[in-house]
């Protein structure tokens, strides 16, 4: 399996370095695209001020921003730029639309372009998509392929992370929910893709809890499967809803599996209760991925 | 004024893109970077709150003090204007270009029927700025696959020249003294990097036009693209440039209908060496021809 990956790497450098225009015309779209997805191209100087849900801060400060939002203001911190971070993937941006970083967005071109080369039947999705860049860059890649068939789902609450159920100790430790920065609207992700040209009829969204959402999507297939829910149970409820759909040959692509302890639980339960034996691959420190063998 | 300008301008449709193009990956790479460069994909920039003067000045001094000690400020929330952009109708905060949309289309749109119809010869910014169009002429000869030709980035570096001052029309604009068009070589040449376009296919020519470019070591140009602005930095890259624009090549300038002075050098210049082909508009100030078509009057 690893081999076989390598042998795909080795196929696109070689056809990288050759004389075919369209390949290399891609290659520059892509790269690009990466590059101003994460914002790499042109940092950001400042993070609006935006105090965790549930605390007194905020409740202190909801007055003084309406006041400020009304006069076309807003308090921010200086932001700390760190190129090197957000390569890795490491923070989370003020305005980029993703903050997977260039691993995380390479190894989606890869699996991507994979399942167009081998004609792995089926859509793409991504449960758990914040701004929306990962998304984008899917629907990126059907493009610069040449792709005329193939959806991209974006499933989300466009309102942050639900409350942890209590029984998950690890989620509840996280305290996700409680940061707003992880909430973007639909609104806001539509705008991304619409910014980037890319917001079309072949981009479907799923708004809403994932158990209420996933299980009654109209999805037939799909090729790629991306899970960035970051919880236990937003884990479980999008492996239990779409693994099953998930095509021979396609990908799935946990992003925290390496990093949030509830994501972690959550995919080595659902392998060993469903027998996937297929081995997982370190994309970087956070992320894993398999290729779907049976 | 306006009565030559629509007696010289054709105005018969001529694609602003290239519909060849459409949704390939060249198109696809060079339509992301356009909003690159032009900062539409920020729609809006902050700029730190500072009055300047008066009570709230002095309201507002220790506030400042206080937040900025702790790492914090108010900003203004200045939201991008979208038809600014399109039309290159403003001087963008950081963007790398300030001619907008529908000039950087055209640009794609010249570059492509170069590279397509094969005309000989390099590419020529004659006032370049932060560097954006020129950036984006390299990179469309990247996704159109041309592995020769060379983009010169000709400048001063340190902004505009004062003006002759029996010009009066130059005189009269003062863009000399404008600090935010001044933009050093290292800069410039840093926006190239950061798009991955500066190698030894991007020349610069530092220095006042009438020093740099009757000398220059060019020997063809297929785009000769004026944005000297002044009547005087037109004519010079007019006199030295234009006799070696290949037939077939494309001249823009860009602040043909926005700047008197450069309106003057160009119809000057063409009256007097019999030029007719006619002139196309880009947008609301930019025109361009292509060397040895025929007038339709």
């Amino acid at each position: 399996m690893a081999e076989q990956l390598d042998t795909i790497r080795a196929d696109a450098r070689v056809i990288d370095l050759g004389v075919d225009d369209e390949t290399r015309a891609r290659r520059l779209y892509l790269d690009l695209l990466k590059q101003v997805l994460t914002r790499l191209i042109f940092p950001e100087t400042y993070r609006p001020v935006d105090p965790h849900k549930g605390t007194l801060q905020r409740a202190l400060f909801t007055p003084v921003r309406k006041l400020l939002d009304a006069a076309g203001l807003q308090l921010v911190r200086r932001f700390e730029y760190d190129a090197e971070r957000r390569r890795e993937g490491l923070d989370w941006p003020p305005d980029a639309e993703t903050m997977i970083g260039i691993n995380r967005l390479d190894n989606l071109e890869l699996c991507v372009s994979d399942v167009i080369r081998r004609g792995v039947p089926g859509d793409l999705i991504e449960t758990g998509v914040w701004r929306g860049g990962a998304a984008i860059f899917m629907r990126a890649v059907l493009e610069a392929f040449g792709d005329t068939d193939r959806m991209v789902w974006a499933a989300d609450s466009f309102q942050g992370l639900p409350k942890p159920d209590p029984r998950h100790q690890d989620d509840v430790r996280d305290a996700y929910w409680r940061k707003p920065v992880l909430a973007a609207s639909l609104d806001e992700v539509k705008a991304n893709f619409a910014k980037y040209g890319l917001l079309d009829d072949r981009v479907r969204f799923l708004p809403g809890w994932f158990r209420d959402t996933l299980p009654s999507a109209p999805i037939e297939r799909l090729a790629v499967l991306r899970l960035d829910g970051d919880l236990y149970e937003s884990t479980m409820d999008a492996l239990e809803a779409l693994y099953p759909k998930l095509s021979v040959g396609g990908y799935a692509i946990i992003d925290d599996y390496r990093i949030v302890p509830g994501c972690n639980r959550a995919v080595d339960e659902y392998r060993a209760r469903h027998g996937i034996q297929e081995e997982m691959h370190v994309v970087d420190w956070g992320c894993v991925y398999w290729q779907r063998e049976r | 004024m306006v009565d030559q300008l629509e007696r010289d301008l054709d105005l018969s449709d001529w694609p602003a893109s290239d519909p060849l193009l459409e949704r390939t990956p060249a198109h696809l790479y060079l339509d992301l970077l356009k909003k690159a460069l032009t900062r539409l994909i920020v729609p809006e920039n902050r700029r730190p709150l500072g009055p300047r003067k008066g009570v709230r000045r002095l309201v507002y001094r220790p506030i400042k003090r206080l937040l900025n000690a702790r790492g914090m400020d108010v900003v203004r929330r200045i939201p991008a204007d979208p038809d600014a952009r399109q039309n290159g109708r403003d001087l963008p905060a950081e963007a790398e270009t300030m001619i907008g949309l529908k000039r950087l289309d055209n640009l794609e749109f010249c570059v492509a029927d170069v590279v397509r119809r094969g005309v000989p010869g390099d590419l020529i910014e004659t006032g370049v700025w932060r560097g954006g169009a020129a950036i984006f002429m390299r990179a469309a000869l990247e996704a159109f696959g041309d592995t020769e030709r060379v983009v010169w980035a000709a400048d001063s570096f340190q902004g505009l020249p004062k003006p002759d001052p029996a010009r009066t029309t130059d005189v009269e604009d003062a863009l000399w003294s404008y600090p935010i068009l001044t933009v050093p070589l290292e800069q410039v040449k840093a926006n190239f990097a950061r798009y991955g376009m500066l190698d030894e296919r991007v020349r610069f020519l530092p220095g006042w036009f009438h020093e740099t470019l009757p000398s220059a070591p060019i020997e063809r140009l297929s785009i000769l693209r004026l944005d000297g602005d002044m009547y005087e930095s037109t004519m010079v890259a007019l006199e030295a440039l234009y006799p070696k624009v290949s037939t077939g090549g494309y001249v823009i300038v860009d602040d043909f209908a926005g700047i008197r002075g450069c309106y003057q050098a160009v119809e000057e210049f063409r009256a007097r060496h019999g030029i007719h082909e006619p002139l196309h508009q880009v947008d609301w100030t930019c025109v361009f021809w292509r060397r040895g078509d025929r007038g339709n009057g």
